[in-house]
C-alpha cells in the first residue's frame, strides 16, 4: 500500500538512530525536554554525527474560570525552535518549529495543584519531543 | 580628509562643499551641499561664509544641525561661532527625541549647552501644509533646552488640542528623550470601575543612581478610595530584585488599611547555582482582584536553588502557600512544602542506552496538629533506571526500560497509617513501534506509526493517604509514562498495555493534519484511578490529540478523552487564526465532565476568545470574551479601541466582568490612556505620519 | 571688498620672472623654454617650485621670439607660495597677461592655518580672489590658537 518503514536501512530513521547528540539548554524544563529527546533518539556514544539544539518557550493561561473568578484549570502552551546541525561542519541539516499544549487541574489543594503543574510541564515536554522527532524523520533535507 | 597637524582632530572645524571661494581678507565662502563638522556637531546648509578674524559663521538655509547627543535643529538662517555652539538661528525648529518639534521665530545657542527659543509652538504631529493646526501642540512664550541635563523647560505653556486651548501651565519640564531614566511624571491614565468609581493614575518615576529606580503611582477615585502603588527595581552584578506593592484606604473595606506586596529576586551564586526568592502577601483575600493587581488565587512565597548542566539537574525549593480562593478554607491545606531533587543521566557502557539516577526529597506540613486533619508527610525516594532502544528487521523499533525505586515515607498526625514506612519496587516495560512513511507524488507524505507497550510495576508496599496526587490527567504526554500519578503519594502499579496510533498527512502546500489516538488496557490494578480521571477500569478512556495546520494562517490544536460509548470526559481546543489585514483571532474552549473525586462538582464548558483588527493605518480595535456555558453567563467581555499616529496614542477600553458568585450584576471598567509621542516614549514606536498630497 | 590686503595677490605682474633649474632646453623655433629638475621661478614676492616647468613665449608675427611670456606650465610637486598663502597641486598654469593661475589635481590651499583641498583652483591675482571647486574640504584652524 505504498508505506515503507522509516527505520529501514539507508532511510532517514536509520541515519538518525543513535547518531544525534542533544545539546542541553534552557534550565530545568530544558533538561526535561533534552531527556525526552534523548529517550527517542538513543544514546549517540562517542560518534555523534548530528547535534540537536532547541530553544524552548512556555506560557501558562487561565482556562476554566469559575463565577467566583477562581481558576480551575490552566493551559500550558509550549513552542520549540529546533536545529539539527552536522556535528563536524556545524551546517544546519534540518530546522523547524513545533508547538503543543496540555492542561492541568487547579481545583485541589495548593500542594496537589503544584504537583499537577509540575507533572503537566513534564508531559508537555514529551508531547513536544514526539513532534520534533516526527518532524526530523520526514525532514526533506535529511532524506537526500 | 587631511586635517592640519597643529590642532587635534576634535577641536578643528571642517567644511565640505562643492565650491569654496577665498577672498583677500580671510573670508571663506562655501556654497553647494555644504557640510560643517565641529566637535561632534554636524551641520548641513546651502551656503556658509566663514570670517576668520571674527571667528563667525554666516549660514544660509535650509539648515539642519545635529548635535553629538542627537539633538536636531532645523533653521532657515543662522549666525554662529565656528564651533557652532554660540549664536542665533532664525526660523528655527528644535527636534527632540526624533519626534517632538519645538518651533520658534528665533533660537539662541549658548555655552554649547542651552537652546533658547521664543514664541514657541511645540508638537510631534506632522503638519503637512504650513498653517495647518496639528492634533495637539504646546504654545509657550519661551522654551529653554538644557542639553547637558536632558531637560526642556516650557514657560507660560498653553496646551491646545486641535487648536483649542485646554490648559495652561506657568512652567512645564519635560525630558528631551536622550536619557531614558529621567525623573518625572509618566503618561497618566483614567480608570472607572463600578466599586471604585472614576479614578486617575499618575505615575512618577524616580531614578536612584544607575542601578535602581522607584515608580510611585497615586490612584485617587471619586468613591474616596485612595491608593499609592509603588514599584522598586534594583540591579546587581549577579542578579536583580523587583518589588511591587500598593497601600489603599477605600470604602470597600472601610476603616482598614489594605495592600499587597510582591517581591522577587534572582541571583547567580558560586558554582553555577541560581538562587531565587519570591514573597507574595496581601492584606485581605479580595484585594488583588478589587484593584486588578493580579488574578492569582494562591499566593506562594518561596526560596529556591537550582543548577542545571548537561546530564545533571539539582533543584531545591521551600514554599509557603496562602490560598485566596473563596471556595476553600486553609486549615486542611498543607501550607509549608519543601521539595528537592537531584537527577543524573549518563550513557550506559556496553549495551548502550541511558542510565538515570534520581534522588527526590519532599515534605509538607499543615498548621493544625489534629489527627488526620493535621497530617504532615515527609519522603525520600531513590531511583535507578535504564533504557535502551534498537532497530529490528523491517524497520521495527524495540525499546526496553527497567527501574528500581526505593521509598522511605514518614506520616505524622494520622493514626490511620503507620508513621514510618519503606518500600522497594521494580518496574519494567517493553515497547514495540513500527513507523511507516508513504511519500506522495507532489512532495507531501503520510506518516503512520502504531505503538504497543507492555508495562508492569510491582506494588510499592506503602500504604498512605493521598495529599499530592489527587489531580490525575491523561494525555499523549504520559500515555507511555510509568507513573501517571503526578505526586509521590500514589504510584501506578499492576500490568497494563498502552496502545497508540500516530497518523500524519502533510502536503507541500502547508496543510498538515496530525492525529494521535491511544488507550490503556489494564490487566491488574484496575481500581487505583478515579472513574472520572479516564484511567480507571480495564480500559481507559480513548485518548485523542488532533492538530490541523494550514500554513501559518490557521493552527488548530485539540485534545480529548472519550469513554467507552464515546462520550467526552474532557475536550480542549485552541485556535489561532491570522485574518486579512493582519487581524488575529485566538480562542480556546474547554469541556470537562464533573469529577467528584477531584472535587469538580459540575461540568465545565467555557469558551474564551480574543481578536485584534487593525481597521486603518491609525485605528485598531480589539475584543475579548469569556463565556461560561454551564452557568450561562459571560464572565468577562471587553472591547478596546486605539488611535495611534506619529504624535499621539489614545487607548479607550471597556470591560464587563463578574467578580464573585454572589454578584447579580457585573462590574464595568472603563479605561482611557493618552500618550504624547516625543516625551521620552521611545518604547512605543509611533507610526510615522504621511502627507496625503 | 576687493581692497583686500592678503590673498593670492601678485602686486607686480609685469616684474621680471627669474627661473633657475638643473637643466634648460631652449627651443627658439617654437618659442619655448623647458626647465627640468628643482625648478624655482620667482616674480616679485611670488615663488613657484616644481620638477618640470615649460615657459612659452609670445611669438611675434614674423616668427621671431617675443620677450613676453604667454604661459608658464608647471608639473610634478608644484608649489605656489605668496607671503600669506601656499597652494600645491598636480599641475599649475600661470598666464601673466590675465594675471591668473589655474591649478588642477589634488589641490591643497593653505591660508593662515585654514587648509582647503579640492580638485581645481582658479586664482585671480589682481583681486586675490581664489575659488576651489570639486568636493572641497576645508579645515578651519581656531583663530585663537595661532594669533
Amino acid at each position: 500500500c505504498g508505506f515503507t518503514p522509516v527505520y529501514a536501512p539507508g532511510s532517514t530513521g536509520a541515519a538518525l538512530d543513535g547518531t544525534v547528540e542533544v545539546v542541553q539548554s534552557g534550565g530545568s524544563l530544558g533538561f526535561t525536554l533534552t531527556e525526552a529527546l534523548q529517550d527517542r533518539l538513543g544514546a549517540p556514544g562517542s560518534n555523534a554525527r548530528y547535534r540537536l539544539t532547541t530553544v524552548l518557550g512556555v506560557t501558562s493561561e487561565r482556562v476554566a474560570i469559575t463565577t467566583a473568578q477562581s481558576t480551575n484549570r490552566f493551559n500550558l502552551i509550549g513552542t520549540v525552535a529546533y536545529t539539527l546541525a552536522d556535528a563536524a561542519t556545524g551546517q544546519p541539516a534540518a530546522t523547524g518549529r513545533v508547538d503543543g499544549f496540555n492542561s492541568y487541574s487547579a481545583i485541589g489543594t495548593a500542594l496537589a495543584t503544584g504537583a499537577a503543574e509540575e507533572d503537566a510541564y513534564e508531559r508537555l515536554m514529551v508531547i513536544l519531543a514526539d513532534k520534533i522527532v516526527a518532524d526530523l524523520l520526514v525532514a526533506p533535507e535529511l532524506a537526500r | 580628509q587631511d586635517t592640519a597637524a597643529t590642532a587635534g582632530p576634535q577641536e578643528v572645524t571642517a567644511i565640505v562643499a562643492d565650491v569654496v571661494r577665498i577672498d583677500g581678507n580671510e573670508r571663506l565662502v562655501a556654497t553647494g551641499n555644504v557640510e560643517v563638522f565641529s566637535r561632534g556637531t554636524r551641520l548641513r546648509a546651502q551656503s556658509v561664509t566663514y570670517d576668520r578674524a571674527a571667528d563667525r559663521v554666516q549660514i544660509g538655509g535650509p539648515i539642519e544641525l545635529r548635535d553629538a547627543d542627537g539633538t536636531i535643529v532645523l533653521a532657515d538662517q543662522a549666525e554662529l561661532d565656528s564651533e557652532l555652539t554660540e549664536g542665533i538661528l532664525r526660523g528655527a525648529r528644535l527636534v527632540l527625541d526624533g519626534r517632538l518639534q519645538v518651533a520658534g521665530a528665533e533660537m539662541a545657542r549658548r555655552q554649547d549647552r542651552f537652546n533658547d527659543l521664543r514664541q514657541v509652538a511645540a508638537s510631534s504631529c506632522k503638519v503637512c501644509e504650513t498653517g495647518e493646526t496639528p492634533l495637539w501642540e504646546i504654545r509657550a512664550s519661551r522654551v529653554i533646552h538644557d542639553q547637558d541635563a536632558g531637560q526642556v523647560y516650557f514657560y507660560n505653556a498653553r496646551f491646545r488640542i486641535a487648536g483649542v486651548p485646554v490648559f495652561y501651565l506657568p512652567a512645564l519640564r519635560v525630558p528631551d528623550g536622550t536619557d531614558p531614566r529621567v525623573r518625572g511624571f509618566l503618561a497618566p491614565s483614567v480608570r472607572n470601575t463600578t466599586e471604585l468609581g472614576t479614578g486617575v493614575k499618575l505615575p512618577y518615576f524616580i531614578p536612584l543612581g544607575d542601578h535602581a529606580d522607584v515608580t510611585l503611582t497615586p490612584y485617587i477615585t471619586e468613591n474616596q478610595s485612595r491608593t499609592l502603588e509603588g514599584r522598586f527595581r534594583r540591579a546587581f552584578v549577579n542578579g536583580d530584585i523587583l518589588a511591587e506593592g500598593a497601600v489603599s484606604r477605600d470604602t470597600l473595606e472601610p476603616g482598614s488599611n489594605r495592600g499587597y506586596l510582591f517581591v522577587n529576586g534572582s541571583f547567580a551564586i558560586p558554582r553555577d547555582f541560581t538562587f531565587t526568592f519570591n514573597l507574595e502577601t496581601t492584606s485581605d483575600k479580595p484585594y488583588l482582584r478589587d484593584y486588578d493587581y493580579s488574578d492569582k488565587d494562591r499566593l506562594d512565597s518561596s526560596v529556591a536553588l537550582s543548577r542545571v548542566r548537561s546530564g545533571e539537574r539539582i533543584e531545591g525549593a521551600l514554599t509557603f502557600y496562602n490560598s485566596l480562593r473563596a471556595d476553600r478554607d486553609d486549615d486542611d491545606e498543607p501550607t509549608l512544602v519543601g521539595d528537592a531533587r537531584w537527577n543524573r543521566r549518563v550513557q550506559a557502557p556496553g549495551p548502550g542506552g541511558w542510565v538515570d539516577l534520581d534522588l527526590i526529597g519532599h515534605f509538607h506540613q499543615r498548621e493544625s496538629t489534629e489527627d488526620i486533619v493535621g497530617r504532615d508527610m515527609a519522603q525520600i525516594r531513590g531511583r535507578a533506571g535504564w533504557r535502551q532502544r534498537w532497530t529490528g528487521p523491517g524497520g521495527l523499533r524495540f525499546s526496553a526500560r527497567a527501574e528500581l525505586t526505593a521509598d522511605l515515607k514518614q506520616i505524622t498526625d494520622d493514626s490511620r497509617f503507620e508513621s514510618t514506612q519503606a518500600g522497594l519496587w521494580p518496574q519494567g516495560a517493553v515497547t514495540l513501534s513500527w513507523p511507516l512513511i508513504r511519500p506522495s507524488a507532489d512532495g507531501g507524505h503520510q506518516l503512520l506509526e502504531p505503538v504497543l507497550q507492555v508495562a508492569h510495576s510491582a506494588d510499592t508496599g506503602i500504604d498512605t493517604a493521598n495529599d499530592d496526587s489527587t489531580q490525575v490527567a491523561l494525555d499523549t504526554g504520559n500515555l507511555f509514562a510509568f507513573n501517571r500519578f503526578p505526586g509521590l503519594d500514589r504510584t501506578e502499579t499492576g500490568t497494563r498495555a498502552n496502545v497508540a496510533l500516530r497518523w500524519s498527512i502533510v502536503d507541500p502546500k502547508g496543510v498538515a493534519i496530525r492525529l494521535t489516538g491511544g488507550r490503556v488496557y489494564r490487566q491488574s490494578g484496575r481500581g487505583q484511578f478515579s472513574q472520572e480521571s479516564g484511567l480507571s477500569g480495564a480500559e481507559s478512556d480513548w485518548l485523542a490529540q488532533i492538530d490541523l495546520d494550514i500554513t501559518d494562517t490557521l493552527n488548530f490544536r485539540t485534545l480529548a478523552l472519550l469513554d467507552d460509548d464515546l462520550d467526552l470526559s474532557l475536550y480542549e481546543a485552541r485556535l489561532f487564526l491570522r485574518g486579512p489585514f493582519g487581524s488575529l483571532l485566538t480562542s480556546n474552549y474547554i469541556w470537562q465532565a464533573a469529577d467528584t473525586a477531584a472535587e469538580l462538582n459540575d461540568d465545565v464548558s467555557e469558551l474564551a476568545a480574543s481578536a485584534s483588527v487593525p481597521v486603518t493605518r491609525s485605528w485598531s480595535a480589539r475584543g475579548e470574551l469569556r463565556r461560561d456555558f454551564t452557568v450561562g453567563r459571560t464572565n468577562y467581555s471587553g472591547l478596546g479601541v486605539a488611535y495611534q499616529n506619529e504624535c499621539i496614542r489614545v487607548d479607550l477600553s471597556v470591560a464587563r466582568r463578574f467578580r464573585a458568585t454572589s454578584d447579580v450584576d457585573a462590574t464595568t471598567t472603563y479605561g482611557l490612556s493618552v500618550e504624547l509621542a516625543g516625551f521620552g516614549t521611545q518604547g512605543r514606536a509611533a507610526t510615522p505620519g504621511r502627507c496625503k498630497n | 571688498q576687493d581692497t583686500a590686503t592678503g590673498g593670492f595677490r601678485n602686486s607686480d605682474p609685469d616684474a621680471p620672472v627669474e627661473v633657475t633649474s638643473d637643466r634648460l632646453d631652449l627651443a627658439r623655433a617654437e618659442g619655448t623654454a623647458l626647465f627640468t629638475g628643482n625648478v624655482l621661478a620667482i616674480q616679485g614676492d611670488m615663488r613657484l617650485t616644481a620638477q618640470w616647468v615649460l615657459v612659452e613665449y609670445v611669438l611675434n608675427p614674423d616668427g621671431t621670439l617675443g620677450d613676453d611670456i604667454d604661459t608658464i606650465t608647471a608639473r610634478e610637486d608644484v608649489l605656489l607660495v605668496t607671503p600669506e598663502e601656499a597652494a600645491e597641486g598636480d599641475e599649475a598654469i600661470y598666464t601673466p597677461q590675465t594675471n591668473t593661475v589655474v591649478m588642477t589635481g589634488n589641490v591643497l590651499l593653505t591660508q593662515g592655518g585654514n587648509t582647503v583641498a579640492g580638485d581645481r583652483l582658479v586664482v585671480d591675482m589682481e583681486t586675490g580672489l581664489g575659488e576651489v571647486q570639486g568636493r572641497v574640504r576645508t579645515v578651519l584652524q581656531p583663530a585663537t590658537e595661532d594669533q
